[in-house]
């Protein structure tokens, strides 16, 4: 009888497990109240994480439910991450709509993740607003696939405390800008001579940051010749980069010890004052004040120095895509969401008060705010209208926080196929070059110029 | 003719109310089996299934577009790196038998004749495998800073050595990748080690000591064949795991310095996330899965012979 009574309790356990995994196999009920256009909207803050911005985002949801109570806004804190991002997208779990840096779109619009915007971002306007420099991040194939939420462009970011300390300052205390790449060889030797410390670095792992520099130099990478793309980066011009690079490391000895860079490698070492300048998106200050609590004080920056072929910067930002399972409804909610939050058009006097607050609690944490952003607006109403909005919260020192824009500035997107996988195969060469004094450069460059064709040009295109 | 018929249907009749008395019998423990199978379907095989599947695919995301043949695999098999990666892989499980192999069984003979302590050293023993295999990574990859103020170096600097270049010397990254991956996990395999050497019969030791043997003896004629069967399978085990490795270079290196540490799964990873190439990526995993394939028969073959001898 006793076994009996076990033997049942054991059945019914197994029997509720079984029913569990079975029902978590199945989809959810969808969230929300029917009557109402529902749309998860990606990025959302976590209260605990981050209460400032959730604060925020509170104050846009509540304006989104006055102006528009037809639409019910839901949160989701999903960020994109290359490693999470596919398996989220093909279970259907990515929201509405979601964040991801420019260098992802085109992959994401490949894969078939993004939906086509097109349509409304033509009826909202952006496809004239915007800027042709940052219209070309989200446009794929002629279509619109994202709405630029900001954009940077490199420049070059400065310790002015190493500078200091290697007399590297005028008379007002404002850091002596290299213009040119042997200026900046040989600020680098003085910095080095004078603090012992790094004087240049940049991010072995990414070939994205050194793409100014090669273009600078006159590098062209790929070309296509009827219909066909062709490398083209076994030149002089990739030789002379390469030759560079490693006279930094063997003839100069100006780079860091650890040469295996990824991007927050770099952005640890200058914000502790091992290294004195680098290339660095514009994006980058903030970032490196509220992760190490660098001072805004202790930055400084300036245009990229100009090379043979001139001085080209490189162009990026974050977009907002949309799910392609979005119906037209929601994405007309996603866009008048993106109004309310300030990132539309017109900002009316309500949404500026929003944008105040957000400089507000940037103010609030020390983060460094200036009227030297690059604008992804053409028009100059709605760049003077954010101009006024941080004036009173403008904190930094102008002398030193130098626009990294200047009229030699050229300005490019990242090249047209294949960029991720070229990236690799340029921070392959330079991290044979960094580590292996003896290393062959004309062959390193032209054996990566094949390898580029073979594997990725002739196969993907 | 009729009767035949009649026989054998009624030993069929026989045969199925046995079967279903069977069932009926075992019925507690078919259902008990019933979650592990259906989480084996949806964890272990539906994947591989999809896997193999997109393997043959050109893909759009993880949607099989149209039928590609052998392409993937013929993409991923002549491209530059590819040998390169297979043989790195090669290099991480043979480092990891050399540097990691034995160590767990040194291990777990020194924690047997341990006599006073043994709770703390077990638990020291077993305390890195608590720790999560990223942490792990990244806590190494800190160790190994190549600057004169890196902590090794620092050590090394005292003792008038250095400073060296750790994980960017190129023919060192995949052995001191591979002295993490010991560290990390030699504790667990060192308590099934111990286990086994737990059980060894007692009289046999006090046979050894009254025939004289020394403590090397026992250890050779005692302990070493008592777990050798075990050694045989973790061994393969652990070849079959290191093959696989990723997690590591992915944390320490990235795969460099110029690919030197890029192993066959790092190179899945690079299609399936980076380049969002899931049809190449799944004909890598293929590619991998034959290898290990080959390895565990030649590895069966080469223990069943020596067994035989």
């Amino acid at each position: 009888m006793k076994m009996k009574i076990v033997k049942s309790i054991a059945l019914v356990l197994v029997m509720s497990m079984c029913t569990c995994l079975i029902s978590a196999c199945g989809t959810s009920k969808k969230e929300g109240d029917d009557s109402k256009v529902s749309v998860k909207i990606g990025y959302w803050p976590q209260k605990d994480v981050s209460p400032d911005n959730y604060k925020l985002y509170e104050g846009y949801l509540a304006a989104m439910n006055e102006k528009y109570p037809e639409i019910e806004i839901i949160p989701d804190h999903y960020e994109y991450a290359a490693d999470t991002f596919l398996p989220a997208a093909a279970s259907g779990q990515i929201p509405n709509m979601f964040r991801v840096p420019f260098t992802e779109v085109s992959k994401i619009v490949k894969a078939g993740y993004a939906a086509d915007i097109s349509e409304k971002f033509k009826e909202f306007g952006f496809d004239t607003a915007l800027k042709d420099s940052v219209l070309d991040l989200v446009t794929v194939d002629g279509k619109y696939y994202g709405v630029p939420y900001n954009a940077y462009i490199v420049g070059m970011i400065y310790n002015v405390k190493l500078f200091e300390e290697a007399g590297l300052v005028d008379e007002e205390g404002k850091p002596i800008y290299p213009t040119n790449f042997e200026e900046l060889r040989q600020t680098a030797i003085t910095i080095k001579e004078k603090t012992g410390k790094a004087g240049f670095t940049f991010p072995t792992n990414s070939g994205w940051m050194l793409m100014s520099m090669a273009w600078s130099f006159g590098v062209d990478f790929m070309e296509q010749i009827d219909g066909k793309w062709t490398a083209t980066f076994d030149s002089p011009e990739m030789i002379n980069l390469m030759q560079y690079i490693s006279d930094l490391k063997w003839k100069d000895n100006v780079l860091p010890e650890n040469i295996l860079l990824a991007v927050k490698d770099v952005q640890q070492l200058f914000a502790t004052d091992q290294v004195a300048c680098t290339y660095a998106p514009t994006d980058w200050a903030n970032g490196m004040i509220s992760a190490y609590g660098m001072s805004k004080d202790n930055i400084s920056n300036s245009p990229v120095p100009a090379g043979p072929a001139g001085a080209y910067t490189q162009i990026g930002g974050d977009i907002w895509m949309v799910s392609p399972d979005t119906t037209s409804e929601q994405m007309d909610a996603i866009f008048k969401w993106l109004d309310i939050r300030g990132n539309g058009l017109k900002l009316d006097d309500s949404a500026i008060e929003r944008q105040k607050e957000r400089y507000k609690t940037q103010y609030e944490k020390n983060e460094a705010i200036t009227n030297m952003d690059f604008s992804i607006f053409k028009e100059a109403e709605r760049v003077e209208q954010i101009k006024k909005a941080k004036e009173e919260y403008l904190n930094v020192d102008e002398k030193r926080w130098n626009t990294v824009y200047s009229d030699n500035l050229i300005l490019r997107a990242e090249e047209p196929v294949d960029a991720q996988q070229l990236y690799q195969v340029i921070s392959s060469i330079v991290q044979e070059i960094l580590t292996n004094q003896n290393a062959d450069i004309p062959a390193l460059v032209k054996q990566a110029n094949s390898n580029f064709q073979r594997d990725f040009l002739d196969k993907n295109n | 003719m009729k009767s035949d018929v009649s026989i054998s249907k009624s030993r069929i009749g026989i045969h199925n109310s046995m079967m279903s008395d069977k069932i009926k019998r075992n019925i507690t423990g078919w259902l008990m089996l019933l979650p592990g199978c259906i989480c084996f379907l949806i964890f272990v095989i539906q994947p591989m299934i999809v896997g193999i599947y997109l393997s043959f695919f050109e893909t759009k995301g993880f949607e099989a577009v149209r039928f590609a043949g052998l392409q993937n695999y013929k993409d991923v098999i002549t491209d530059s790196l590819f040998i390169k990666t297979v043989w790195n892989s090669v290099s991480y499980t043979f480092w990891s038998i050399v540097i990691g192999g034995f160590t767990p069984l040194i291990v777990a003979m020194m924690l047997n004749e341990v006599v006073r302590g043994k709770a703390f050293f077990r638990f020291s023993a077993y305390f890195p495998c608590i720790i999560p295999g990223i942490v792990t990574a990244i806590m190494w990859k800190i160790l190994f800073q190549p600057d004169a103020n890196g902590f090794l170096n620092m050590i090394f600097g005292k003792l008038g050595l250095g400073p060296f270049q750790w994980l960017q010397n190129a023919t060192m990254t995949i052995p001191l990748i591979n002295v993490t991956m010991a560290w990390a996990g030699f504790g667990g395999t060192a308590l099934i080690y111990l286990a086994s050497l737990q059980s060894v019969d007692h009289s046999l030791y006090e046979a050894a000591e009254i025939d004289g043997a020394s403590f090397w003896r026992k250890i050779w004629h005692i302990q070493l064949p008592h777990v050798s069967g075990l050694l045989k399978m973790l061994l393969l085990m652990q070849i079959m795991g290191v093959f696989k490795v990723f997690q590591q270079p992915l944390a320490m290196t990235g795969g460099g310095p110029n690919n030197a540490s890029t192993s066959i799964m790092l190179t899945a990873y690079n299609y399936a996330f980076s380049y969002m190439q899931v049809g190449r990526s799944s004909a890598v995993g293929m590619i991998a899965g034959i290898i290990l394939c080959g390895f565990s028969i030649l590895y069966f073959r080469v223990t069943r012979k020596k067994d035989s001898v």
